[in-house]
């Protein structure tokens, strides 16, 4: 074995992950070679620093805050307290653009509607003499006109 | 990790039973709490992170798939929560934190039954770790804690990390040969 095969397998021997086959003639290659030998001492070494140092305790009532913390974003779900499946959030998301839709094609009919009452109303008033506007009482024409019904009353 | 206790307390808990879930965090807490530790460096970004794991695998646990183990899935949310911090919440109290050195977690306190020489020795270890894990890329560092400090096999660390074993072999290879270089100078 080459020393650069040895230095590529030299983690995996610290972490039982070769074959046997591997593991035997890298075992030899240490024994025989002193660069070698020291890379694995000093690879072991800070194996051993990991080791000593280990896990960390989570700090005092660690479960009881994560729990107190679900209980209350639970309750601020209140009016789903079940999760909604996808199939009713989607049927939710459809229900709204359909609502947009109907309010836009009402929309539409609703100005279409104004036009067509708009068009007949012109139809209806080009036959009408209220198209005429008559004249305000404080004008002159006003005045005239409400002179002479007055004096065809009498 | 008993694969078939936490497939029972999942099946319990989508049936409505909140409880389970409690146990399932007691039985992890140490566990991501001390992923996080070592992620962040920072003892309240790694409670708060811890925190958001338990919180975020409450939400999805109803879309876990029992064919993979809990804890792998767990992990993975760990190690992309711890990411997602330190890309965030590089905060100014983290800032000034790693410059002093860190400060005792309340955790380290339940430590203070051993001899005063022996918590002195394990803080100290423990900060040479965290000093040569912070100056690691990001790869690197999750595959060697996953490692190191929660004893996962290769292939476990695939499933978590979502990549081959030969990857995560040379990950952890290339993790120890820099820790070598960064720690040699303080063994
Ligand atoms: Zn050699």
């Amino acid at each position: 074995m080459k020393c650069r095969s040895a230095r590529k397998m030299m983690s995996a021997l610290i972490d039982g992950e070769l074959r046997p086959a591997e593991k035997e003639s890298l075992t030899r290659h240490i024994q025989d070679c002193g660069d070698c030998r020291k890379l694995h001492h000093e690879m072991l070494a800070v194996h051993d620093l990991f080791t000593a140092a280990g896990q960390h305790k989570a700090p005092r009532g660690f479960s009881k805050k994560v729990m107190a913390e679900l209980r209350t974003e639970r309750k601020s779900y209140s009016i789903f307290p079940v999760r909604i499946p996808l199939f009713l959030k989607l049927a939710e998301v459809g229900f709204a653009i359909a609502i947009v839709i109907v309010g836009i094609i009402s929309g539409n009919i609703l100005v279409m509607n104004v036009h067509s009452l708009e068009k007949a109303r012109g139809i209806e008033s080009s036959f009408s003499l209220d198209a005429f506007d008559p004249a305000p009482p404080d004008s002159l024409a006003g005045a005239y006109i409400n002179f002479t019904e007055v004096r065809n009353e009498r | 990790m008993n694969r078939t206790d936490d497939i029972d307390l999942i099946s319990r808990f989508n049936s409505g039973e909140v409880s389970a879930y409690e146990e399932l965090v007691l039985k992890y807490q140490d566990k991501i709490y001390t992923l996080c530790r070592y992620m962040l460096r920072n003892v309240h970004d790694a409670e708060d992170a811890a925190q958001d794991v338990f919180f975020k695998a409450y939400r999805n646990l109803k879309d876990f798939k029992p064919e993979a183990s809990f804890y792998t899935w767990l992990y993975r949310i760990g190690i992309n929560t711890c990411l997602d911090y330190r890309r965030k919440s590089f905060s100014a109290s983290s800032f000034l934190q790693s410059l002093s050195g860190g400060i005792t977690s309340p955790s380290d306190q339940s430590l203070f039954d051993t001899s005063p020489e022996r918590l002195h020795e394990l803080k100290e270890t423990r900060k040479s770790i965290e000093f040569a894990l912070a100056k690691m890329p990001e790869k690197l560092r999750a595959a060697i804690i996953l490692r190191e400090i929660e004893e996962l096999t290769y292939e476990e660390i695939a499933e978590v990390l979502n990549s081959s074993i030969g990857t995560v072999k040379s990950r952890i290879s290339r993790a120890r040969e820099m820790l070598r270089e960064i720690l040699m100078k303080n063994i």
